[in-house]
């Protein structure tokens, strides 16, 4: 995502990333990918619940991710070996979510080229739907295969 | 390439180094989550999001409604930086 920060802040939107990792993790992990978006701790996924997205790691689960050098208890300070699911929503001004991109898979992730056309629709600025409202923005055809092509292209 | 293909590729890398039963487990974790129904529950298109107050990494408090009064807002939830 920090690739698509740029843009994204151009149609005046924040961009915030919300984990139950403690703080010095957080921000090893905003040092190490040099991340300019704003990262947010969530320490037990009390957020994240409001969200519908908390579930919690089977035993066996547990054990490989420990194998792995992931302790969660280590970078969560709980033990509840809880996390959430990987999410993305964007929220309009007036609080209404728009656009909701959630998996149990969390090896699958929204494009951010899918993020970037919500947010062009939602702000009117997509040149090829002036004058529409939201939905049929959305539904102009290819937006979205073309969106991947250019954001591709441009080699974010 | 686009994010998913490059995921795609990254997770075949990945596991090819996993043993099997390993693997085993893993799949049929997130199955199970598939299956738990809790993604019927996450808010939809069209609800209001809830509000909310967390810190950032200066330990300044962030709330929701304070970043929506500037513009939309991209909320991300995210495992880790694991």
């Amino acid at each position: 995502m920090e690739k698509a920060f740029p843009e994204i802040a151009s149609f005046g939107a924040s961009l915030v990333a919300v984990s139950p990792q403690l703080e010095e993790f957080n921000r090893r992990f905003a040092r190490e990918r040099r991340l300019t978006f704003q990262l947010l701790g969530d320490p037990g996924n009390r957020v994240a619940r409001k969200f519908s997205l908390v579930f919690q790691l089977p035993e066996d689960l547990r054990k490989i991710y420990l194998s792995f050098g992931v302790d969660l208890e280590k970078f969560n300070g709980d033990e509840s070996w809880t996390l959430p699911m990987p999410a993305r929503f964007v929220i309009d001004q007036s609080g209404i979510i728009r656009s909701v991109d959630v998996s149990a898979d969390y090896t699958r992730r929204p494009e951010p080229g899918h993020t970037i056309e919500v947010l062009r629709c939602l702000t009117g600025t997509s040149a090829g739907a002036q004058g529409m409202d939201f939905e049929s923005c959305l539904r102009v055809p290819d937006r979205f295969s073309k969106a991947e092509a250019r954001y591709q292209q441009e080699g974010r | 390439m686009s994010l998913q293909d490059e995921l795609n590729a990254l997770k075949k890398r990945l596991e090819i180094r996993i043993p099997a039963e390993q693997l085993a487990v893993m799949h049929r974790a997130t199955e199970e989550l598939e299956k738990s129904g809790l993604k019927d529950n996450v808010p939809k298109v069209g609800d209001r999001a809830p509000d909310f107050s967390l810190r950032d990494m200066e330990g300044s408090l962030v709330s929701l409604q304070s970043l929506l009064e500037r513009g939309p807002v991209v909320l991300s939830f995210y495992r880790g930086g694991w």
